[in-house]
This record gives C-alpha cells, structure tokens and sequence, in this order.
C-alpha cells in the first residue's frame, strides 16, 4: 500500500522534473523581447516619430499607454483611426482627438542656403537626410515621415515643411459627399 | 442560335441601357497629322518605361523610343517621323488631371516609317517569335483595360488553352469602333484570330457578337466561310455588361472562371477585337502599336463618327476635327458612358486604351446627375450585379470608412460596371463609394507599409545611437584608464 503510493508520488515528481525543464528551455529559447502588447500598440502607431504625443518616438508612447500613463487619444497623426483601433485593442472607451493632423508633410531643404552642419541629420529619428559635414544636405523624399524635428535645429531655417506633392500611383476617389455629388444616371459622378 | 443555346447564354443581372449607337453607320476615317504627339510612359498595365531617346533625336513611325525592363510592361513607339522636343511631365487621361513622364514628339510631315520584319506565313513560324513580336509592337488590350497582349499568349503545359474568343460584344452605349473594324476589317480579324490560336495551340476560335450588330455578324461569316472550319460567329443577345471578360467567357463557355483564377485556368483565351486587328498588323505587316480606332460622339459633337488616330494625339485636337472647337461649356468622357471616366483636361493625348471620347454640354450633363435619395432596399441593384453582390449593403460599410467588413462583402470582385448605379431609382452613386473605398484600402496597405519601413529605420536609428555612446563610453574608459597608469607612474 504505502509502497503504492511511493511509486506514485515518484513517478509524479519525475514528470513534475521533465515538464519544468522543458518549461524552462521553452521560456529561454522562445523569448520575446519586450512586452507583447507593447508591441501590438506600436504596431498601430503610424510610425511618424514626431513626439507630438509628448514622447519620445512611438515605442515610448505605446509603452506608455500600456502602463496607463498615457491616454490613448495623444498620437495627433494616427488621428481618429488609429486611436479607435488602440482603444479597441486596450479595452477602453474610445476618446475625442485634442489635436487635429494637418495631413501628410515632407521636410525639403533649401539647399543653396544649406551650411552643412549636420545638425538635422542628427535630428531625424529614422535617417532620412543624406549629406556630408560643410556640404549640403538633402532629405530622400520616400523616407521622410514629415516628422518636423529637423525643422527646430537648424541654425540658418533652411528647412520646410511642406504638402508633399500630388502623385499618379496615389491618387485614389474621393468619398461621396452628399448634397455636393451629383450622379448622371449611368454611374457618372462629378464631385 | 438555337433553343439550346438562348437557354445556355446567360450571365448573372446585368441591364439593357439606351444603345445610341448611331456613329455605327460612320465608316472609319483616318484623322489628319497632328504637329506634336505626347507619349506618357506608361499606357498599359505594369512597370512604367523610361525613354530611349534623348531631347533632339530623330525618330521614326513605329520607332521603339520607350520600353522598361520589367517583364509586365508594353513598349511605347514613336506614332510619326519627328524630332523629339522634350521630355517631362504632362497630364494623362485620368480622372485626377495628374501627369507623368512623356516624350514630345514635334512631327515632321513626312511620316517615314520603320517596320518590323514581316511574318506573313505565320503558320509555318514558331510561336515564340510570333509572342515575340506581339510583345515587341507594344500591343495593349485595347479595350480598355490596357493589360500587355503577349503575358496571355504563353503557351502552358499545366493549362493548355484550347478556345480562343474574340470579344466584339461593344456592350458599352455610344462607342461603335469594334463594330466599325468588323465590318471594314473582317478579313484582317480573322486572320488576327488564325494567328492566335496559332500561338496558343487552340483548336477553336469563336468570335463572340451581340445581336444588335447583324452586319458586323454577316460580314465576319462570309471571312470565316472561305478561310478555316475551325472558327464560328456566336451572336449573343444584346446585354450590358456582356463585354466583361468574365461575363463573356460564362456566356459563351458556359463555364464561370473562378473568383481570383485567369480565363488561362479553363483554357480560354479572350481578345478584344481591336486588338485582334493590332495583332494582326503587328505580325502579317510588321508595324507597330501607334494608331487606333476612337469613336467620337456624345450629344455635343457636330460631326460624330470614327478615327483612326495616332496615339499621342491631343484630345482637343481630335474634337477640332469633329467639328468641336468651343470646350469652355463641354464635359467629355473618356471610354462608354458606363464605365469611362469625366476628364478634368482636355489638354492630354489619346492613349493606347482610349476607346472614344464622348462630349455633353455641361448643363445637360449636371442636369441628368440628380441628388441621392435614402435607399429604399428595393433590391433593384442586387438583381442587376453580375457578379452577384449586394450593392446596397455594400455602399452602406464603403460609406462609413468600414473597409473590413466592405472587403468581407467581396468589394474587389466588383468590376465598376455600374449597373447598380443605373438601376438605383433613389440615383445613389453606388460604384463611386465602391471606388472610394477600393481607394481607400489601396492607401491604407500603402501607410501600413511605410510605417513599418518607418519602424524599422527609427529602430536601426537608435540603435546606432545606442552603439555610438558605447564606443565613446569605451574610448573614454580608455583614454581614463591611460592617464590612470601615467599618473601611478
Ligand atoms: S504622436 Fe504618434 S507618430 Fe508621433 S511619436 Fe507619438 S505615437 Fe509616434
Ligand atoms: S437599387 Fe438603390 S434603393 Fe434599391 S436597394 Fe439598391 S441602393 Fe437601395
Ligand atoms: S458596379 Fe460592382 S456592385 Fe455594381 S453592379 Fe457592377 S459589379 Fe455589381
């Protein structure tokens, strides 16, 4: 009888020891970095790094409101989409914007005014101005995030911010306005 | 048609709109020289070319001047003899007014020509070179849709093509240029489908034609009578929108391509009669893709009828020559009144996929656009989709930004016929708020994309910084460490 139980509780001990190994190698080699949501939310944000959220670039923010320090509504170009989707994703009541976005922006530089101090370049969270020290600097159009942190450093106000321009490949309609749309019988529509 | 078949031909929904068919009666004239053409760069479904000339060069009709390395891509020739005068951005025929690239060609006068080797006895040629030279001669679906001919022209072991089909439906009002070229070009289209069924090893060849084109019909016949046993004339009853590759293949196949699969996948090979007349040029002729057949009409155009224009043709010119001169009070249309698009700018070429150009004065245009009511589930627009969706419901996600639960309701099988839109008695612009919301999705992957980019360059961004500070802390220590030991000594 006790022997009975003996071998129970020994074969019960040596599982117990085979799973918690193999638990512990899983864990180690299956590691993620980082907080899974963390990452989730960061995955949301529109990457733009432009600290209009009041922090640091957007990982700090999506820490940030997985720990409850910030509020959902702060990414101000992710605008309404993204904070519904964040809130969804979180749990909470999805809240008003503060701030409006003024659409995307691209930074070009003046670049005959340009005195090659390479201070933007130090600037731009995501390495998208090229240039050499005391020669002039050029921002890669595609790369740019319209981020507006390049603009403040530099000493001679050489940069702008502006509408980035109209392009072919992303053209798409307009949304049906009502009242302003007119439609010809024949799915014509003029807006 | 016998019982048999009026039972078989019959595609989902569809309508029969108002024909206005009446430039079918205008024989096809060719229209005068222009003294410039503007070629955009890209005129065809895939990569965009870049130019092979340079500003000064002189170049000839059918002369290659553009081409790209991409694989899906047609190469743009020169449409007459000429000096190219610049190269830059001008608007297309778009609805957005916006440009791209294109070469300015200043004509000449003399419209010297060079051609491609003439492969007459195609029969006895491989069809590779046949492939070849269709690519070559930068030939486009001329229907509209643009898609390079030659990418269909594969000969494929997995999916042996046995039909070829040849699309002279013209399903859309007003436009009548297939119409024309069969009964002025019956012979040249047979032999283009001869040719194609060479390429593709088919044993079949059906040319598909609505019944309200009987001539057209009886002229392909009596083509087909002393030329092959192989080919038949299937006249198929007038609907709208029967010209759909899809719709087309079911009518006549009676086999329905499967949602997201190619015509290739059931062994079909389906051109638009143009085309077909292209193709034939092309090989027989060795010229190239520089000229088409437009129809020129609409309720503000003195002189309807068809031309025969060089690509790179500015549309104000061509309407000028139709007796359209005033264009402060017009709205044109670029393609059928169903499926075209308004343009902003009349200012810009014809291009390869310009199928006609149809003008109303632009009061009696807004005054046929009426405002949209609530809708009234009626279920019209449900019973005319012909690939069986349900436009109502549909528009209602597109409206409300819902573009997950719009590409649930399988918004990208809609192919914009707009027969929806026509039936609606509430006049709700159904394909707009689908075009809208296909926009939508477009440019909801692209910001997804660049913000994952973005993602990935703001990361290697701070962890260069992150491996910058550790070097210097290591130089420091360093140079510490140095001062250190001297300092002991
Ligand atoms: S406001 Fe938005 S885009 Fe800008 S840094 Fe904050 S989270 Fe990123
Ligand atoms: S046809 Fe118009 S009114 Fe009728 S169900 Fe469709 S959208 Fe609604
Ligand atoms: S436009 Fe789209 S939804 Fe409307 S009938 Fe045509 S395919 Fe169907």
């Amino acid at each position: 009888m006790i022997v009975d139980v003996l071998i129970a509780a020994v074969v019960v001990a040596c599982m117990a020891l085979v799973i918690a190994g193999v638990l512990a190698y899983a864990s180690k080699k299956f590691h993620v970095e980082g907080d899974p949501l963390v990452e989730s939310v960061n995955d949301l944000l529109p990457q733009t790094q432009c600290g209009q959220c009041s922090f640091p670039g957007c990982r700090p923010y999506a820490t940030a409101v997985v720990k409850g320090e910030a509020e959902v509504n702060q990414c101000v170009p992710g605008g309404d989409r993204t904070m519904k989707k964040i809130a969804d994703l979180m749990g909470v009541e999805a809240s008003q914007m503060d701030a409006e976005d003024l659409g995307p922006r691209l930074a070009v530089i003046r670049e005959d005014e340009c005195i090659g101090c390479t201070l933007c370049i130090k600037a731009c969270p995501v390495d998208a101005i090229v240039g050499a020290a005391k020669q002039f600097h050029t921002v890669i159009a595609d790369q740019c995030t319209g981020c507006d942190l390049c603009v403040e450093p530099c000493p001679v106000d050489c940069i702008d911010m502006v509408e980035p321009p109209k392009q072919l490949a992303q053209w798409s309609w307009r949304a049906v306005r009502p009242n302003k749309t007119r439609q010809k019988r024949g799915g014509k529509v003029e807006t | 048609m016998n019982l048999f078949d009026r039972f078989r031909a019959k595609f989902h929904g569809g309508i029969q709109p108002v024909e206005w068919k009446e430039t079918a009666n205008c024989p096809i004239q060719r229209l005068a020289l222009s003294e410039q053409y503007i070629l955009p760069m890209k005129q065809h479904i895939g990569q965009e070319c870049v130019p092979l000339v340079a500003v000064g060069d002189r170049v000839l009709r059918g002369q290659k001047v553009a081409r790209s390395q991409a694989y899906v891509h047609a190469p743009i020739h020169a449409p007459t003899s000429g000096i190219v005068r610049k190269i830059a951005d001008n608007p297309i025929p778009h609805p957005s007014g916006l440009g791209m690239l294109s070469l300015f060609i200043e004509a000449d006068g003399l419209d010297e020509e060079k051609k491609m080797p003439c492969l007459a006895d195609y029969r006895n040629i491989d069809p590779v070179l046949i492939r070849e030279q269709v690519r070559m001669a930068g030939i486009t679906g001329l229907g509209g849709a643009g898609f390079p001919a030659f990418i269909k022209h594969r000969r494929d072991d997995e999916f042996p093509v046995h039909t070829v089909i040849l699309n002279g439906v013209e399903c859309e009002p007003w436009l009548t240029n297939d119409h024309r070229l069969m009964l002025e070009h019956g012979q040249q289209i047979v032999e283009g489908l001869d040719i194609l069924m060479h390429v593709v090893g088919a044993k079949k060849g059906i040319i598909a034609i609505e019944s309200n084109k009987p001539d057209a019909a009886l002229n392909i016949q009596q083509c087909i009578a002393d030329f092959s046993q192989d080919m038949e004339v299937r006249i198929l009853p007038t609907r709208y929108p029967q010209g759909g590759e899809k719709q087309l293949i079911q009518v006549v196949t009676g086999k329905e391509v499967p949602a997201g699969k190619l015509p290739l996948h059931i062994g079909v090979l389906c051109q638009n009669i143009g085309t077909v007349k292209s193709i034939y040029d092309a090989v027989v002729l060795g010229k190239s893709l520089t000229e088409r057949v437009v129809t020129i009409s609409g309720p503000q155009t003195p002189r309807r009828g068809n031309s025969l224009v060089r690509i790179g043709t500015d549309l104000s010119f061509i309407l000028s020559q139709h007796g359209l001169t005033d264009l402060s009070e017009v709205k044109v249309i670029h393609g059928g009144p169903m499926m075209g698009e308004l343009l902003p700018n009349l200012h810009v070429p014809a291009v390869k996929s310009t199928t006609g150009l149809l003008a109303w004065h632009t009061a009696e245009f807004e005054k046929s656009h009426e405002q949209p009511d609530p809708c009234i589930h009626c279920g019209h627009c449900v019973q005319v989709c012909p690939v069986k969706l349900v436009p109502n419901e549909l528009a209602s996600h597109c409206k409300h930004d819902d573009t997950e639960r719009a590409q649930a309701y399988h918004l990208f099988d809609c192919i914009e016929c707009g027969c929806c839109s026509y039936v609606c008695p509430s006049h709700i612009p159904l394909v707009q708020h689908f075009r809208y919301a296909k926009g939508m999705v477009a440019q909801q992957a692209r910001e997804q994309k660049f913000s994952e980019e973005s993602r990935q360059r703001s990361e290697a961004h701070l962890q260069r910084i992150e491996k910058e500070k550790e070097a210097r802390a290591a130089r420091r220590a360093k140079v510490l460490a140095k001062q250190k030991a001297l300092e002991e000594k």
